[in-house]
């Protein structure tokens, strides 16, 4: 079995960043504008919370707090020479999302659980599903916070090196280690699922 | 070899509900009141399903858009700022702006010219500048659709898989290492062998190419509509829409506690019937004048009647906003209480107890009152033009905008 993510490629659906114009009024504290903010970023918060958290009403709570310290750090949001704001509102999450596991045992639910979908396709892809998120349960688990975050900014979210070594303040050849390393424990755990006919 | 959909499928992302923006902004103003209520949780995703219809409203006006949808019926959505989507029943779309996640059903895009707009299914993704196309879905065979042959489209039976058909303009579409562009009146299907023509498609615009096989296809195909047809007219004629409710789906409704409701959809000027609608419906350009009043009427009557009801609930908040919290506090002590308060509506809809004058009704109460007859000013409307029985037809149909949902 290959991991189609132990390529180095960032998955291609960068969703695009909001106006400027409804940057500079969030700076402003304008309701409307921050509301705008929140709609247009609270998928990839929650995203990145409950894939670094498992699923929760915690990962509400953390997407709560990161908005708030977003608003209050607008006014010094520096237009021109600041970050796009999803990287920059991706850093205040996993930060908060490390701390709070550094302080917490949460009570997550379990992948299976939280996969909202109901079955579709032939029996045959079905089992297949369920193979492959029983692995990843089990190998995304089992990688420490640390791999685990680099993995879920660079796979799900298309952060470069660069990008994620800011957010987690480590150099890029331990970002790049860290990677390496959770790609390799993923796609061990994997290992063992069928190839689909 | 597992790709990245299928990781994002088997490692899934909890999503907001849709009160998180306005409890984050709530505790922007005092951290405590905003704070998330655990108990809540369960209400509230219940409340999104419920409300989801009509937050469409609030998703039309904002050019930034973003929204899920899963449509219980043909169910018309504008994303972003450019882009239409007609979704068939069974649909499901979740959008942010200009991109697109397609995960299930047939869905019908118009996309005005400007930048990239994408639309990603499982096999494959789609990128457009500004075009008509139809992305189909397959989780069984899917059969030809009308509209395929009138755009001369001629769709395939496709078993699994993704099935796209360009009207206007033209498509990029790209399957793992593989790209294709598809002009008007070609098809393409991405599956698990990557991308190729639909098995036994054929593309009637090419004067010389539509092989006899192909024609065979399309002839089976009238065929088996023109059965459909006269299947229907030996019933009694049209399917009847499952938002035209009589006293008696209101008693079974009553009786499982559920609701429905369908409402003419809001456009800025009215919505307007496109020329093949209205052609479809057997109707003339002219007759969308009337249709489009109807729909203008529709939308200020119900503006009007929410304000008012939204007075003595939330007068801070706008009309969404407002629906929306309603239908939250429903669901915010128990899921029975929702239920018991749509069992109330169904059995005054049914006939089985008595309305009671609103001031002695809750404001929700009122408002899932006023939803279950939420057509009802709009196919008055139209009656003063077309006449009732006609005007029910129009009402019903469903190839025009509507708003429409099931609750249980």
């Amino acid at each position: 079995v290959t991991l189609a993510v132990a390529q180095t490629t960032a998955p291609a659906r960068p969703p695009p960043e909001i106006d400027r114009d409804v940057l500079a009024r969030c700076k402003a504290h304008d309701a409307d504008a921050f509301r705008t903010f929140v709609m247009r970023y609270q998928r990839p918060v929650f995203a990145l919370l409950s894939r670094m958290l498992g699923h929760g009403p915690h990962v509400d709570d953390l997407a709560q707090e990161t908005f708030l310290r977003a608003f209050r750090a607008f006014p010094g949001f520096d237009l021109d020479v600041a970050a796009r704001p999803s990287t920059w509102l991706l850093t205040i999450a996993t930060r908060l999302a490390l701390d709070h596991k550094r302080r917490a045992v949460l009570a997550t639910v379990p992948l299976e659980a939280a996969a909202r979908e109901p079955a579709r396709g032939t029996p045959e892809t079905e089992r297949r599903r369920a193979e492959v998120r029983a692995a990843i349960e089990g190998a995304a688990a089992a990688l420490p916070d640390d791999q685990r975050a680099v993995f879920v900014l660079a796979q799900f979210h298309g952060l470069s090196i660069g990008e994620i070594a800011e957010i987690v303040a480590a150099p890029e050849t331990t970002v790049r280690t860290r990677l390496f390393r959770a790609r390799e424990k993923l796609q061990d755990s994997l290992g063992s699922i069928r190839e689909a006919p | 070899m597992i790709d990245d959909r299928e990781l994002e499928q088997a490692w899934p992302a909890q999503a907001p509900d849709a009160q998180f923006a306005e409890r984050v902004l709530e505790a922007t103003r005092s951290p405590e009141r905003g704070r998330r209520r655990t108990a809540m949780i369960a209400g509230i995703a219940a409340a999104v399903l419920a409300a989801a219809a009509v937050l469409l409203v609030l998703a039309r006006r904002d050019t930034t858009s973003e929204g899920d949808v899963r449509a219980a019926a043909r169910t018309e959505v504008a994303l972003g700022s450019r882009g239409v989507a007609v979704l068939e029943a069974g649909a499901h779309i979740a959008w942010h702006g200009d991109d697109v996640v397609q995960e299930r059903g047939d869905v019908f895009y118009r996309v005005e010219p400007g930048d990239a707009f994408h639309v990603h299914t499982r096999e494959a993704d789609t990128s457009v500048l500004g075009t008509c196309f139809r992305i189909t879905v397959n989780d069984q065979e899917t059969a030809m659709k009308r509209r395929d042959l009138g755009a001369g489209v001629v769709g395939a039976l496709v078993a699994t898989g993704v099935w796209i058909g360009v009207y206007e303009g033209q498509v990029k579409v790209a399957h793992g290492g593989q790209t294709t562009t598809l002009a008007a009146g070609e098809t393409v299907v991405a599956d698990r062998q990557g991308l190729h023509a639909p098995q036994s498609a054929a593309r009637t615009g090419d004067s010389g190419a539509a092989t006899s096989a192909a024609l065979q296809q399309r002839l089976n195909a009238l065929e088996h509509e023109k059965a459909q047809l006269e299947k229907q007219l030996a019933a009694g004629g049209a399917a009847k829409s499952p938002y035209d409710l009589t006293s008696d789906d209101w008693a079974k409704l009553a009786e499982q506690g559920g609701f429905r409701y369908q409402l003419p959809c809001y456009q800025p000027g009215g919505f307007r019937p496109s020329a093949q609608q209205l052609e479809k419906l057997g109707l003339s350009d002219a007759d969308g004048d009337a249709i489009q009043a109807a729909y203008l009427h529709a939308n200020k009557e119900f503006g009007t009647t929410m304000q008012g009801i939204c007075a003595s609930f939330a007068p801070d908040l706008g009309i969404s906003d407002c629906i929306s919290k309603m239908f939250t506090s429903l669901y915010s002590q128990s899921h029975e209480n929702a239920y018991a308060a749509y069992k109330e509506v169904a059995e005054i809809r049914a006939g089985k107890r008595p309305e009671p004058p609103p001031d002695q009704l809750t404001p929700q109460l009122r408002m899932l009152l006023y939803f279950s007859q939420g057509m009802k000013g709009f196919e008055s409307e139209l009656a003063q033009t077309f006449g009732a029985d006609e005007a029910h037809r129009i009402a019903y149909a469903d190839d025009l905008c509507f708003m429409a949902n099931t609750s249980r």
